[in-house]
């Protein structure tokens, strides 16, 4: 816990870009744990099936955090490669891990929750109530700490060897999983009545955490009642700690850059270029997109990425469906929404090289290079998917029609946002720490950092395209020839945005390749 | 088509004039001036700290100086980045290299980054690969490698487009005895075809072995330069450095606790 201290601790007083990550880390921790005190305690307080909710609450909570354990990684800021060769077994490692996962903006946020929790279910109770509703609040966070470590370590210890093709299917489907999962839970809640509350309460009661549910929600009234479901709660936690126990000895000793074991690839004879990829034109830029395209397909964190980037493109396909269907063939059109998606899969192009960079600096590859690269690489993923997904779209829903004008808007959104991702990946490039989990992220910020500065992308790229989406809209009321006719515009504009922010970025880089190359470096 | 950089003649390969760098309130690279001639197999020395890798580093354009210049073949590191990339081969040290690439595939890339003909980067890239050993492995990913193949690998990616400078960060660490000889061997006939080597370590043998030249660095400054006989001066290169850099041998009440069994 005291190294962990000292980490978070240095964090704050680190270089600039540690600073910021640590302090957004910490704000965002913060914010979102008082949204969880305020959100819980209302529950508990207000809402008319709080003691319901509860129940289904707090098991899809520890299914949430596990799930984004095993889709971002999260784990401690300790390496705990260089604590194996310590005379300490698995499980106490283990245990030293748990302990300093305490420490850090994650435990914050799972704090001021509880805090909620005990604030919206424990008053009006005699002290018997109180004193279940604490140790219930404590048994929880400690269901939490030990549900999304060992889910973290799991996928770690799969994701080595012949498992990671299952690791990755993984991590990307948990993450789109729990989207469309928040999607429809705030659909149950605007229309559930209280009979459906009670019958999905009753199935979710079977699990540990949502007995932890029915003692919150029982402490007050029958306080002897919820310490047996406080017990029933915490039955399982023994077994988990065993398994965080296994998955970190295993994890430990786990190769240093897993994934590549003894791994034979059949490629082109010269370079990079193979398959698909031999079908982009020879250049220095073409070159750097492809090497791009084909590392981030080898590398289960970026592959992960980009996975979850073209999912998230699909989600118009389902939204239609989701909302209860719509019969307007227009709904093609929202393929041209694709700029978070790209911005998803390519905002920290450099950051995902990593130090390896020097390679392509050294061998002559300077900023419009590079960033020309980056954009290739984005633009090579992400366009063949815009067309297949007008397709999907038009076939799914209808709309025929609207494909052409639909192409159209995905073709500029993708050049756009292409340009948007460059500009951020240069302004903003952002280690990643090496890990022995190929998934981590670490907890020291960086996924903070990269939300904020999607939100920022997003912002501007909402200015930049709301003209033509209003435009769109204007004509798709008038007819589709008209709306292909304003589409055109989308990919000028995509050209020319392109273009400016690939000048831009290579401008600010050129020259400063070393400095990239050192902001992309993760501190030793 | 591949863009070529020619060195400036009558330039030392590699020449550095009030070079320095500064970490925090310490003095990395104080202030060097250095002159490496063409065609010299020159040892960079000194202790763990000394500043060798910092010096390298911005001679190779990888770290930034914060005052002074440093010139390979008579360009400018800093002024001229792109035509001093054309000129240099590095293996830095820590390496870091594309680990989701085969040792193939990333000759192949640097080559066609470096736009040489894509039959002559085959061509190299095999014989390269197989003077070192790596033909077998060349079609796994280069992550799955042995450090002293990694260190192979990257000779192999700073020799590819036969640079007139090759600047090696403590290159024969990691790597077998009978790898150091072929990389020698390899190196030595760079070298006669007027290549300049210049290298880091701190294996006082090895540089006395491999080397015509030498310079002594501790504690970020230069304390001598020159031919390697005119630097040792009739001694041991181990003894000269020993003496220049000042050694502390520990005591004989100091960490007595070693001297007890268990």
């Amino acid at each position: 816990m005291s190294l962990k201290w000292n980490l978070l601790l240095n964090g704050l007083r680190g270089r600039m870009q540690l600073r910021v990550q640590t302090i957004v880390s910490l704000l965002a921790s913060v914010a979102l744990g008082l949204f969880g005190l305020a959100a819980f305690a209302g529950i508990g307080q207000s809402i008319a099936h709080g003691d319901l909710v509860v129940v289904i609450a707090l098991p899809v909570i520890v299914a949430g955090i596990a799930l984004l354990s095993a889709a971002a990684g999260v784990e401690t800021t300790i390496d705990l490669r260089y604590l194996a060769a310590e005379p300490i077994g698995a499980h106490r490692l283990g245990s030293a891990a748990l302990a300093a996962a305490v420490v850090g903006p994650p435990a914050l946020l799972a704090g001021l929750s509880g805090v909620g929790l005990l604030l919206g279910f424990a008053p009006g109770s005699a002290v018997a109530g109180w004193v279940v509703a604490t140790a219930t609040v404590l048994a929880w966070w400690a269901t939490l700490l030990l549900a999304s470590r060992t889910a973290a370590n799991g996928l770690g210890v799969l994701a080595h060897g012949r498992s990671r093709h299952v690791a990755q299917t993984l991590a990307a489907f948990a993450a789109v999983g729990m989207w469309f999962a928040a999607q429809l839970g705030l659909q149950a809640i605007q229309t559930w009545d209280r009979a459906r509350w009670e019958r999905l309460a009753e199935v979710f009661a079977w699990t540990p955490p949502g007995q932890l549910g029915r003692a919150l929600a029982t402490a007050s009234s029958d306080p002897a009642g919820a310490a047996v479901h406080l017990v029933l709660g915490v039955v399982w936690l023994p077994l988990l700690w065993w398994l965080h126990g296994v998955t970190t000895g295993k994890l430990v000793t786990a190769p240093v850059r897993p994934g590549t074991e003894g791994r034979r690839v059949r490629t082109g004879t010269v370079g990079v270029r193979a398959g698909v990829l031999a079908l982009l034109p020879p250049g220095r830029a073409t070159a750097v997109g492809a090497r791009t395209v084909r590392t981030k397909m080898r590398t289960p964190r970026e592959a992960v990425n980009t996975v979850v980037a073209l999912l998230l493109g699909m989600g118009a396909l389902v939204v239609a469906p989701m909302l209860g269907g719509s019969p307007d063939g227009r709904i093609v059109l929202t393929a041209g929404l694709l700029h978070f998606a790209v911005l998803f899969e390519s905002s920290n192009a450099f950051g995902f090289d990593g130090p390896a960079l020097w390679m392509e600096v050294a061998a002559g590859a300077d900023g419009p290079v590079l960033v020309r690269g980056k954009a290739v690489a984005s633009i090579a993923v992400m366009a063949p998917f815009a067309g297949l997904l007008v397709l999907a779209l038009a076939a799914f829903h209808g709309g025929w029609q609207w494909a052409p004008a639909a192409l159209l808007l995905a073709m500029g959104s993708v050049l756009l946002a292409s340009g948007a991702s460059v500009m951020s990946a240069t302004l903003a490039p952002f280690a990643v720490p090496e890990s022995p989990n190929p998934f981590a992220a670490g907890d020291a910020g960086q996924g903070c950092l990269a939300s904020l500065v999607l939100l920022a992308d997003m912002i501007v790229l909402g200015v930049v395209s709301a003209p033509v989406a209003v435009a769109v809209w204007w004509a798709s009321t008038q007819s589709p020839a008209l709306t292909a006719a304003v589409a055109l515009s989308s990919p000028l504009i995509g050209v020319g945005v392109l273009f400016g922010c690939l000048k831009l970025s290579g401008s600010l880089i050129e020259g400063r390749e070393a400095e990239l190359v050192a902001r992309v470096t993760p501190a030793r | 088509m591949e863009r070529t950089t020619e060195p400036v003649p009558g330039w030392p390969a590699l020449a550095t004039r009030g070079l320095g760098k500064d970490f925090g309130n310490r003095h990395a690279v104080e202030s060097i001036d250095l002159d490496v001639p063409v065609g010299s197999f020159f040892g960079l020395v000194g202790p763990n700290g000394s500043g060798k890798t910092t010096t390298l580093r911005m001679a190779s354009g990888l770290q930034r100086p914060d005052r002074g210049q440093v010139w390979i073949a008579g360009h400018d590191t800093w002024a001229e980045p792109v035509a001093v990339r054309r000129l240099l081969g590095v293996v830095p040290d820590p390496l870091h290299l594309f680990d989701r690439l085969t040792a193939r595939e990333l000759l192949g890339h640097l080559g066609e980054l470096r736009g040489m003909d894509r039959d002559e980067v085959r061509r190299r890239s095999d014989e390269l690969l197989a003077v070192l050993g790596l033909t077998e492995a060349s079609t796994e990913l280069v992550g799955s490698y042995s450090h002293g193949m990694r260190k192979k690998t990257s000779l192999a990616a700073a020799l590819v487009h036969r640079p007139a400078v090759l600047l090696l960060d403590e290159p024969f660490e990691g790597v077998d005895p009978v790898s150091a000889v072929t990389i020698r061997g390899l190196l030595d006939r760079y070298r006669a075809a007027g290549g300049t080597v210049v290298f880091s370590s701190h294996v006082m043998d090895l540089v006395e072995r491999f080397c015509d030249h030498v310079a002594v660095m501790s504690l970020g400054r230069l304390l001598a330069a020159g031919p390697i006989d005119s630097v040792r001066s009739g001694r041991r290169l181990e003894d000269a450095f020993i003496e220049m850099v000042g050694a502390s041998p520990v005591g004989s009440d100091e960490l007595a606790w070693l001297d007890r069994p268990r």
